[in-house]
């Protein structure tokens, strides 16, 4: 049935996806309501998949590697349609929605290799962990979708463009908003998400885990962001230059996922200790 | 559907100002006039706003369409060659087209403005309240509806200002969002400041400053919005509270620099700075706008916006045009159709003539043989076809042209009693 569902869901991500890009250059509405329609179809054949996997007791399909693109994609879509229920801003979803769905996408590439859970109680805390390591990573897309938006509207209103009376592109407090709320709201979510990863690891995997490129990555962003988070609550950091760090950091983190994607600390853990592994869908 | 519709009225392109006046008809006359044109024609529409009059109507005969332009020539008092002048008469799909053009704002002095198509509609609503319009009129309010929607929601047409007041009043609201408790300067007592400060209460703003080097003319000015008045001198301390800035006074340098803008800004910790100088010669230097979060706008940048966004409608207005010409382009086809069903519909009825006489002629001539029987067939589809032929070819050919085809139509009709 998962099968069934996640093949269904691709040419709803595909039009999707297509449909969201072409908003940007013809912003019809028209197009944002068939993009919608079909992310949302899209977001219900994931939901069942991830469910029915979840449901079936297999939590190691969460942490897989095909699961984790695709648990990425339905946390990013979420965020999109609570920030476009909320804000009522379009275009985010044409810099959010291609993402997700080109995570999708990827997934259709990757083998779902995943460990076997030995404890309980680590499988809670893997959950736990990866579900907020992606909604606070969801949340800084969407401070980097509203900071792409913040920097085209400052450009045009700087630059004297007609874009800078384009209603759809909304007005500068309200793209700070949604900046900040999203920005604020991911740090602290994603350093509990880290935090919960590390003491995991420290206490099942084998020696020499902090060396770990995923741990180095994950503790360079989460560096990145604090600096950001630090020097925003201290006023030292501007709108505009907040927008820019958003940019910087999203560029960061997507260059690190990439890098790490394939040289994970679990397929470290199974080398050094279990090398038991299950293939899910 | 039909396009038998005729139009006759003038409009801001057609007429001066003293000739429209003439026909500007408040409610009541223009419910007389209505009452009036109804007992010539037999329906009709009026519109009368303060750039255009027209006279929508429906009225298949030439003395009908003589007396309501006897009748306009009596309402205005115009001289018959005034009203050639002035006038446009406009029959079958020309009026149709020019319909749908004025209720998608394309005909109005201020293109895609949408309020034309309130006022049209209002003007079809009360000719079919008080029965003035019948069945024909209903169906092209409808279509008139739908391609006026169809326009609004799939060009840009209605979106865009253009004037300098409104996108001044737009930028702010893409800086601030709301208007509502932000700080307006105006850099001078004139009387651009003034529309300015006017400008800017209706839109929310309460608290406007007045800095100028007469007191009492800022005094004066500060007064009227209820503000507070500063001297010159003053300036750098009330920008630093400032979110707008409109500057129109007359001076030989810039008042505004950027050695005096710089320190402000970094007092503001990141509040926007919105100035706009509409003084000549500036009263704000350029390089003003280099500084972060200040959006500098000149009368010539502002000039330059609404250039832009009336070539924009104008790109619009042309993909309006198309769909305007599709849609009457589609309702003359239908009429097409409906001439192709009128001879289909003809050549049955004669056709089931034709077989009843031949049966009953042949029930009573019971000497006639099969081949007599098929002969006389023969003959009689000889003689109605060639009767049919030329109606049929008058009809096709008048279809070709597609203002006359609903009269050719219409007589078909009558004549045949189809």
């Amino acid at each position: 049935m998962t099968i069934f569902f996640f093949k269904t869901s691709l040419p709803f991500a595909a039009i999707a996806l297509f449909a969201f890009i072409y908003y940007t250059y013809r912003r019809q509405r028209e197009i944002f309501i068939v993009a919608t329609i079909a992310s949302v179809l899209t977001f219900c054949c994931l939901t069942i998949v991830l469910s029915s996997n979840i449901l079936t007791g297999n939590v190691g399909a969460y942490v897989g590697e095909k699961s984790r693109y695709l648990h990425f994609a339905w946390t990013i879509m979420v965020i999109y349609f609570l920030a476009e229920f909320h804000y009522k801003i379009r275009l985010l979803g044409s810099i959010l929605m291609p993402i997700a769905l080109t995570l999708m996408l990827i997934s259709m590439f990757t083998d779902n290799q995943v460990p076997a859970q030995s404890l309980p109680l680590g499988a809670v805390i893997t959950f736990t962990h990866v579900a907020l390591v992606f909604i606070g990573l969801g949340l800084m897309l969407l401070a980097f979708a509203a900071a792409v938006l913040y920097l085209l509207k400052t450009n045009a209103l700087k630059k004297h463009l007609l874009s800078a009376l384009d209603e759809r592109l909304p007005s500068l407090p309200m793209l700070r908003r949604v900046m900040e709320s999203a920005f604020y709201g991911g740090f602290p979510v994603l350093t509990i998400g880290l935090i919960l990863g590390v003491v995991y690891a420290a206490s099942v995997l084998a020696a020499g885990w902090i060396w770990d490129a995923k741990i180095i990555w994950g503790i360079a962003n989460w560096l990145l962001y604090s600096i950001l988070f630090f020097l925003r609550q201290s006023g030292r950091l501007g709108n505009q230059f907040l927008a820019r760090g958003l940019i910087l950091l999203f560029l960061f983190v997507i260059t690190s996922f990439f890098f790490t994607t394939h040289e994970s600390i679990l397929d470290k853990s199974n080398m050094n200790r279990t090398p038991i592994t299950t293939e899910v869908e | 559907m039909t396009t038998d519709i005729y139009i006759t009225g003038i409009n801001h392109n057609s007429a001066p100002i003293e000739i429209r006046e003439k026909f500007t008809l408040d409610d009541s006359a223009q419910f007389d006039a209505l009452v009036e044109l109804a007992s010539i024609v037999d329906e009709v529409v009026m519109l009368s706003t303060c750039n255009r009059t027209e006279i929508i109507y429906y009225a298949p005969e030439g003395w009908q369409r003589d007396e309501v332009r006897k009748y306009l020539l009596d309402l205005g008092g115009v001289n018959p060659e005034q009203f050639d002048t002035h006038f446009y008469c406009l029959d079958q799909s020309k009026a149709l087209t020019h319909l749908f053009r004025v209720a998608a704002g394309l005909d109005s002095m201020v293109l895609g403005e949408a309020q034309i198509l309130g006022q049209i509609k209002s003007a079809f609503q009360l000719s079919i309240d008080n029965g003035f319009t019948k069945e024909k009129f209903f169906s092209i309010y409808q279509h008139m509806l739908n391609i006026a929607k169809t326009v609004r929601t799939q060009t840009r047409l209605g979106h865009g200002s253009v004037s300098v007041s409104t996108i001044a009043v737009q930028l702010a609201r893409n800086i601030f969002e709301d208007l509502d408790g932000k700080n307006v300067v105006l850099v001078g007592a004139g009387e651009m400041c003034e529309l300015a400060g006017e400008l800017f209460r209706k839109s929310g703003v309460v608290d406007i400053r007045v800095v100028n080097r007469s007191a009492h003319r800022a005094d004066a000015l500060a007064e009227k919005f209820s503000g507070s008045a500063h001297g010159l001198e003053e300036l750098a301390g009330v920008l630093a509270d400032a979110d707008i800035v409109l500057t129109s006074i007359s001076s030989d340098k810039s008042l505004i620099r950027r050695d005096l803008i710089s320190p402000v800004m970094e007092t503001r910790r990141g509040r926007p700075l919105f100035v706009i100088d509409i003084g000549v010669p500036r009263n704000v230097d350029a390089d003003v706008n280099a500084v972060r979060d200040v959006y500098l706008y000149n009368m010539d940048d502002l000039q330059r916006l609404v250039d832009k966004n009336i070539l924009e409608k104008q790109k619009e207005a042309l993909i309006a045009e198309k769909m305007i010409l599709r849609k009457v382009d589609d309702l003359s086809r239908a009429n097409g159709h409906l001439a192709g069903e009128l001879i289909l519909s003809l050549q049955e009825r004669v056709g089931t003539v034709k077989n009843e006489e031949l049966a009953k002629l042949f029930r009573r001539s019971k000497t006639l043989s099969t081949r007599d029987k098929e002969e006389v067939e023969k003959s009689v589809n000889l003689i109605v076809n060639k009767i049919l032929h030329d109606p049929i070819i008058s009809l096709r050919r008048g279809l070709k042209d597609e203002d006359s085809s609903p009269r050719y139509i219409r007589v078909f009709k009558d004549f045949f009693n189809l």
